[in-house]
C-alpha cells in the first residue's frame, strides 16, 4: 500500500511537473520566414592588370594613333595624315585654241590676157595660250580633234597646201600637211584629224630660232589663172586652225613659277581631345612631311599656315626658320619620267615651334601648304609633266613621350552597365593597389552618371605615385600605392542608377615641379591589383 | 511540411557540443530494462525471459547541440517567424562544438537467464550522426572572411561522420567472486547501410592576405568518403528493388563487440565500467568517394585585361586550381566507441545514488560528460532522477527515468532532459527512450523477502 501511495506520488508529481512546467509558446503561430537573407562579409582578390606606357596611351583610345617605340626604346605617339594628291590635271592644262590667217594673191590681173600658173606661201607663227607662265618645249597629244578650215576670194581655181611643222605625226616623224583645191564652186575647205596622232613641237621661232610655245602654220597655195579670169592683188586664202579639246599624254618645257594649293586640309586629333586642364609639354615633337613627286619640276613649299587649335579655339601658328623660306621638293630628271622622287621635310624643335604646337594639346591642326614651282632657292632643271605625274603628300607626327606633364587631367567616360550586380551589396570597400613603375603619378576621380545627370562622385584622390627617376632619366625602383575607396548604401543604391562613368585623371610626371621632362620607355609598367570587401545582403529569393 | 522543416531545425538545433549525449538515464534502468545491456553488457536481466517485441522493445532517440533552439530558429526582436541568423548562431558558437544524433531502434531482444548466466539475442538498426566544427566555420559563415582579413579560417576541425547500419549479435553475462564482480560481453555483426565522413586528417583552411586579399587555400587529405547514398540519391540508375536488397544483406559487414563489468568494492558500493561498439567497417559496395587533390591554391582574382563574362572566368580560375574526382575505393571506418564509467552508492536495497560518465570516442576525441543520479525501486515499479552536465557553461539538465512491471509486460520511459517541453528554445537537447517489454520468471531471480505481491501495488 505504501508503494502504490509512492508510486501514485510519483506520477503524479511528473504528471503536474510537464503539466506546469510545458511552454510552447516559441511555436505558436510563428512559420519560417520566407526570404532567407545571408549577410556574410567577404573580402576577395578581384583581379589585376598591367599596363606598360604604350597600353596606357592606348586607353586614350584615339585609333589614327599608333603607339610605338623609338630606336631609344621610348614610347613614341605615332600618327600618319595623308593629305590631298595633286594631279597633272589639277595642274595644267592646254585649252582649246586657234590660230587663223590669210593670205593674198597680191597680183591684180583684170581679164587675164594669158593662162598661168601663180604660186603664193607664207609662214605662220603664233603663241600657244596657256593658262600661267609655261614654256612649252612639246607636247604628247593624247586627245582633242585638229580642224582646219579653208576659204577663198580668188575666182581661179586653187590647189593648197597647208603645213604644220609644229605637228608632227607620231608614226612618221612628219609635220602635218593639209593639201586641198579651193574653186569658184566651192570655195571652203575643211578637215579634221586626230590630234593623238601628233605630237606637237613648239620651239621653231619661224625664223631659225629656238623658242617655246611657238605653232608655225605655212600656207602654200597655186592659182590657176586662165585667160579671161580676173585676179585682185586682195584676193585671199584665209585658214584656221584649231586644237578643240586637245589632251595630253606629256608636256616638256617649262612650267614657270605657278603657285600649286597642295592642301588646305584640316586634322583632327582626338588624342589631345581627352586632356583638359594642366599642362603637358612635349621635348622632341616632330612632324615629318613625306613628298612623292613625279611632276618633272621641283618646288618649294610654304609652311606659313599651319596652325594648331586647342580644345578652347585657341590657334597657335607654327613658326620658326621652316616657315621662313620654301622647303625644296625635289623631283626627276628627264631620265627619270615615270618615276617619282621623294623628299622629307621634317619639321622639329630645331626648325620651328612644333613642341609648342603640340604643348598647346590641339584638338584639331590645319595644313594650309602652298607650293611654287620651279622655286629660284631650288634646282634648275628641265621640266615635264605627265598626265598620271602626282604629288602625294602625308605627314606623319612623331612624338616620343619625352614629356612633362602637370597636373594634366584627361577624362574617359566608360558605359557602366552593373548596376545590377551591387543590388546584393549593402556597403563595399574597394582597394586598389598600384604598384607603379612609371615616373607618372595622379589622382583620380569617378562621376557615376545617369545620362549626363551625375548621381554618385568618388571624389578626386591619389591613385599612383610617380616612380622615381636617376640622373639618366630611369627610373630606380617601383612606388606603391594602396587606396581604398569606401561606398556606404547610400553610394551603392546611387550607382546602381549609373548608365556610365566618368573618369578624371590627373597626372604629373616626376620632377615636373623643376622643370624635369622624364621619357617613358616601352619596359615601364604599372600593375593594378583589385580587391574588394563587400558587405552583402544575399536572399533567398534572390530580391 | 513547414512542421517538418521546424521539427528537423528542432531535431538538429538539440544535437551540438559536449561530445553526444550519453542516455544516462536510460542507464540508470540498469538490470530493469534488458536494453540496458545495450549501454553495459554487464547488465543482467532480473527475469529469466524476457522479449523485446519488434517495433515495440524500444526505440531511443538522442538529439543534442550547443545551439539552444532560439540561436537556431531565431526570432528577430523575439517575435515574429523564424530565420535563420549566422550572427546569433555565431554568438553561441564555442570554440569547438558538437552535433550529434543517435537512433537507436531495437528490432529484437531476447534474453534468457538461467544458472549459467544470462544470454540475450539482439538485433538494433542504428543511424549515428556526429559533427564536429570550431568556431572558424561559423566566423566564416556569418562574417565571411572579413574578420580574418590578414589571418586564416581553419577548417581543420570539421568533421562529420554519418552511419547507419544494423547490428545482430549475442551477449553474455556471468557473475563471478559470490556475484560480487559480473562480466558481460557481446558480440555482433554489423552491416553498414549508409555513410558520409570527411577522411581522416582532412583539413582546409583559407588565407587571406591582408593587403590585396588574395586567398591561399590549403586543401589536405580533402576526401569525402559516402557509402550507400549514391543508391538513395541516383536510385533510377539501380535496378529495381537495389535498395531493398541492399537493405537487408550487402559486403558491408563485419564483426563488432561490446564488453562490460561491474564489481561491488562494499556490499553498498559498486564501479562499473563498458565500452561498446568495438570494432570497424569495411566498405565494400556503393561506394563513392569525392576526392580533391592536396592543393596549395593561390587565389589571386583574374586577368582584368579584355575580361568578359566575369563570373564564368572567375569561376573557372578557380576550379582550374583544383583537381577533383570520383573514385569507387573501399573504405574502413572504426565504429565510434561508448565509454560508460559508474560508481554507485546504495544506502538501502531500494535507493541507489551514481555518478556516471560517459565519452563519446567519435574522431579521436575523449570530452566526457558527467551526470549524478538518484533511483529508487518500489517493488515493480522504479524510477530515478537525474543531472547531468553538458554543453556550454556546463548547461545542467534534469532528467527522470522509470519502469514499471505491470504482469507480464514492462514499459519503459527514460530522458536526459525533461525540461525540454518547458521553453523548448532554451534548450539544447532532447532525449527519449521507451518501450515495452514481455517479461517472465521474475520472481525466481529475488531473494524471497524482496519478492513483490502484485496485488499489494
Amino acid at each position: 500500500m505504501k508503494r502504490k501511495l509512492l508510486r501514485q506520488i510519483v506520477l503524479g508529481s511528473l504528471l503536474a511537473f510537464f503539466c506546469y512546467s510545458c511552454n510552447l509558446e516559441f511555436f505558436d503561430n510563428a512559420e519560417f520566414q520566407e526570404n532567407f537573407t545571408w549577410n556574410p562579409s567577404l573580402a576577395i582578390p578581384v583581379g589585376e592588370i598591367t599596363y606598360t606606357v604604350s597600353e596606357l596611351f592606348q586607353e586614350l583610345n584615339d585609333p589614327n594613333v599608333a603607339i610605338v617605340s623609338n630606336s631609344e626604346n621610348v614610347v613614341t605617339l605615332l600618327f600618319v595624315e595623308e593629305l590631298e594628291a595633286q594631279r597633272a590635271s589639277e595642274f595644267l592644262t592646254v585649252d582649246s585654241q586657234g590660230f587663223e590667217g590669210n593670205v593674198n594673191s597680191g597680183i591684180d590681173t583684170p581679164n587675164s590676157p594669158v593662162a598661168t600658173v601663180l604660186n603664193v606661201s607664207e609662214s605662220f607663227q603664233y603663241d600657244l595660250t596657256l593658262s600661267g607662265q609655261e614654256r612649252l618645249d612639246s607636247i604628247l597629244f593624247s586627245g582633242g580633234n585638229f580642224t582646219v578650215e579653208l576659204s577663198t576670194t580668188i575666182d581661179p581655181n586653187v590647189d593648197f597646201t597647208l603645213t604644220i611643222p609644229s605637228l608632227v605625226n607620231k608614226t612618221t616623224g612628219l609635220p602635218l600637211v593639209v593639201t586641198g583645191s579651193l574653186t569658184q564652186a566651192s570655195p571652203t575647205f575643211n578637215s579634221d584629224d586626230l590630234l593623238s596622232d601628233y605630237k606637237g613641237v613648239f620651239t621653231d621661232d619661224g625664223s631659225g630660232g629656238v623658242t617655246s610655245n611657238s605653232v608655225i602654220v605655212e600656207l602654200e597655195y597655186e592659182i590657176f589663172v586662165e585667160v579671161g579670169d580676173n585676179l585682185n592683188a586682195s584676193d585671199e586664202v584665209r585658214f584656221d586652225v584649231s586644237f578643240t579639246d586637245p589632251e595630253f599624254d606629256r608636256i616638256f618645257g617649262n612650267v614657270g613659277n605657278d603657285e600649286l594649293d597642295l592642301s588646305s586640309q584640316t586634322v583632327e586629333l582626338d588624342f589631345f581631345s581627352s586632356f583638359e586642364n594642366g599642362t603637358i609639354r612635349f621635348a622632341d615633337p616632330q612632324f615629318s612631311f613625306r613628298f612623292e613627286n613625279s611632276f618633272g619640276f621641283p618646288m618649294g613649299v610654304d609652311f606659313q599656315n599651319v596652325t594648331a587649335r586647342n580644345s578652347d579655339g585657341v590657334e597657335l601658328a607654327l613658326s620658326g626658320p621652316v616657315t621662313e623660306a620654301v622647303q625644296i621638293i625635289d623631283a626627276p630628271t628627264v631620265e627619270q619620267i615615270g618615276q617619282s622622287v621623294r623628299s622629307e621635310i621634317v619639321l622639329n624643335t630645331d626648325n620651328s615651334n612644333i613642341d609648342d604646337l603640340m604643348s598647346h594639346k590641339p584638338i584639331e591642326m590645319t595644313f594650309d601648304v602652298s607650293a611654287i614651282t620651279n622655286p629660284p632657292t631650288g634646282p634648275s632643271q628641265y621640266n615635264f609633266l605627265g598626265v598620271d605625274d602626282f604629288l602625294d603628300v602625308d605627314i606623319e607626327v612623331e612624338i616620343p613621350l619625352d614629356i612633362g606633364l602637370d597636373e594634366l587631367s584627361a577624362e574617359q567616360t566608360m558605359n557602366f552597365d552593373n548596376g545590377s550586380d551591387l543590388e546584393e551589396v549593402k556597403s563595399l570597400m574597394l582597394r586598389l593597389i598600384v604598384d607603379n613603375g612609371i615616373p607618372m603619378g595622379g589622382t583620380v576621380e569617378m562621376v557615376f552618371r545617369n545620362g549626363s545627370t551625375p548621381v554618385y562622385t568618388i571624389t578626386d584622390r591619389p591613385l599612383f605615385s610617380a616612380a622615381p627617376v636617376d640622373g639618366n632619366g630611369r627610373v630606380t625602383e617601383n612606388v606603391q600605392t594602396v587606396t581604398d575607396v569606401l561606398l556606404d548604401e547610400d553610394a551603392i543604391n546611387a550607382m546602381e542608377n549609373a548608365t556610365s562613368i566618368l573618369v578624371i585623371a590627373t597626372v604629373s610626371t616626376t620632377g615636373v615641379g623643376s622643370g624635369q621632362e622624364v621619357k617613358l620607355f616601352s619596359d615601364y609598367e604599372m600593375n593594378i591589383r583589385v580587391a574588394m570587401q563587400a558587405d552583402l545582403s544575399i536572399s533567398s529569393n534572390g530580391n | 511540411m513547414k512542421r517538418l522543416i521546424l521539427l528537423s531545425i528542432f531535431v538538429l538545433t538539440l544535437v551540438t557540443n559536449v561530445n553526444a549525449q550519453g542516455n544516462f538515464s536510460f542507464y540508470q534502468l540498469r538490470e530493469i530494462v534488458p536494453q540496458a545491456s545495450n549501454l553495459q553488457p554487464a547488465f543482467i536481466p532480473q527475469n529469466s525471459f524476457s522479449l523485446g517485441l519488434p517495433g515495440l522493445g524500444g526505440v531511443g532517440v538522442t538529439f543534442q547541440g550547443d545551439f539552444e533552439l532560439g540561436d537556431l530558429l531565431y526570432k528577430p526582436n523575439g517575435f515574429g517567424d523564424y530565420t535563420v541568423d549566422f550572427d546569433v548562431l555565431l554568438a553561441a558558437t564555442n570554440p569547438t562544438n558538437f552535433m550529434n544524433l543517435d537512433v537507436t531502434a531495437n528490432l529484437l531482444h531476447l534474453g534468457i537467464r538461467n544458472k549459467l548466466g544470462a544470454f540475450s539475442l539482439f538485433a538494433n538498426a542504428r543511424v549515428k550522426m556526429d559533427f564536429h566544427y570550431d568556431d572558424d566555420l561559423m566566423e566564416f559563415l556569418a562574417n565571411g572572411n572579413s574578420n580574418r582579413i590578414g589571418g586564416a579560417i581553419s577548417f581543420d576541425e570539421t568533421m562529420i561522420r554519418l552511419n547507419s547500419f544494423h547490428e545482430i549479435g549475442i551477449g553474455y553475462a556471468k557473475t563471478f567472486l559470490n556475484e560480487r564482480l559480473t562480466v558481460g560481453a557481446r558480440v555482433k555483426m554489423v552491416t553498414g547501410l549508409f555513410h558520409a565522413s570527411t577522411a581522416e586528417g582532412a583539413t582546409g583552411s583559407i588565407a587571406t592576405d591582408a593587403d590585396d586579399f588574395t586567398w591561399t587555400v590549403n586543401i589536405q587529405n580533402g576526401t569525402v568518403n559516402t557509402a550507400g547514398l549514391d543508391l538513395l540519391l541516383n536510385e533510377s540508375d539501380y535496378p529495381d528493388n537495389a535498395l531493398q536488397d541492399y537493405l537487408i544483406s550487402n559486403d558491408n559487414s563485419s564483426m563488432a563487440f561490446d564488453i562490460g563489468a561491474k564489481f561491488d568494492i562494499l556490499k553498498t558500493l559498486t564501479v562499473e565500467a563498458s565500452v561498446m561498439d568495438i570494432g570497424s567497417i569495411t566498405w565494400k559496395e556503393t561506394m563513392v568517394n569525392y576526392n580533391t587533390a592536396d592543393t596549395t591554391a593561390i587565389i589571386s582574382g583574374v586577368q582584368l585585361r579584355g575580361l568578359e563574362n566575369s563570373d564564368e572566368v572567375l569561376e573557372d580560375s578557380v576550379t582550374a586550381k583544383f583537381r577533383s574526382n570520383e573514385t569507387n575505393m573501399s573504405f574502413k571506418t572504426t565504429l565510434a566507441k561508448r565509454t560508460y564509467a559508474a560508481i554507485s552508492y546504495r544506502p538501502s536495497k531500494d535507493d541507489r545514488f551514481s555518478f556516471t560518465a560517459y565519452n563519446n570516442h567519435v574522431f579521436g576525441r575523449f570530452e566526457p560528460t558527467y551526470a549524478v543520479s538518484y533511483n529508487r525501486k518500489a517493488g515493480q515499479f522504479t524510477f530515478g532522477v537525474i543531472g547531468s552536465f553538458r554543453g556550454r557553461n556546463n548547461n545542467t539538465n534534469i532528467g527522470f527515468n522509470m519502469a514499471a512491471n505491470l504482469g507480464p509486460f514492462q514499459l519503459y520511459l527514460a530522458t536526459d532532459n525533461m525540461m525540454v517541453l518547458n521553453k523548448p528554445e532554451l534548450r539544447s537537447k532532447a532525449d527519449i527512450r521507451f518501450g515495452i517489454n514481455l517479461m517472465f520468471g521474475y520472481k525466481k531471480w529475488r531473494n524471497p523477502e524482496r519478492v513483490v505481491n502484485l496485488d499489494e501495488l
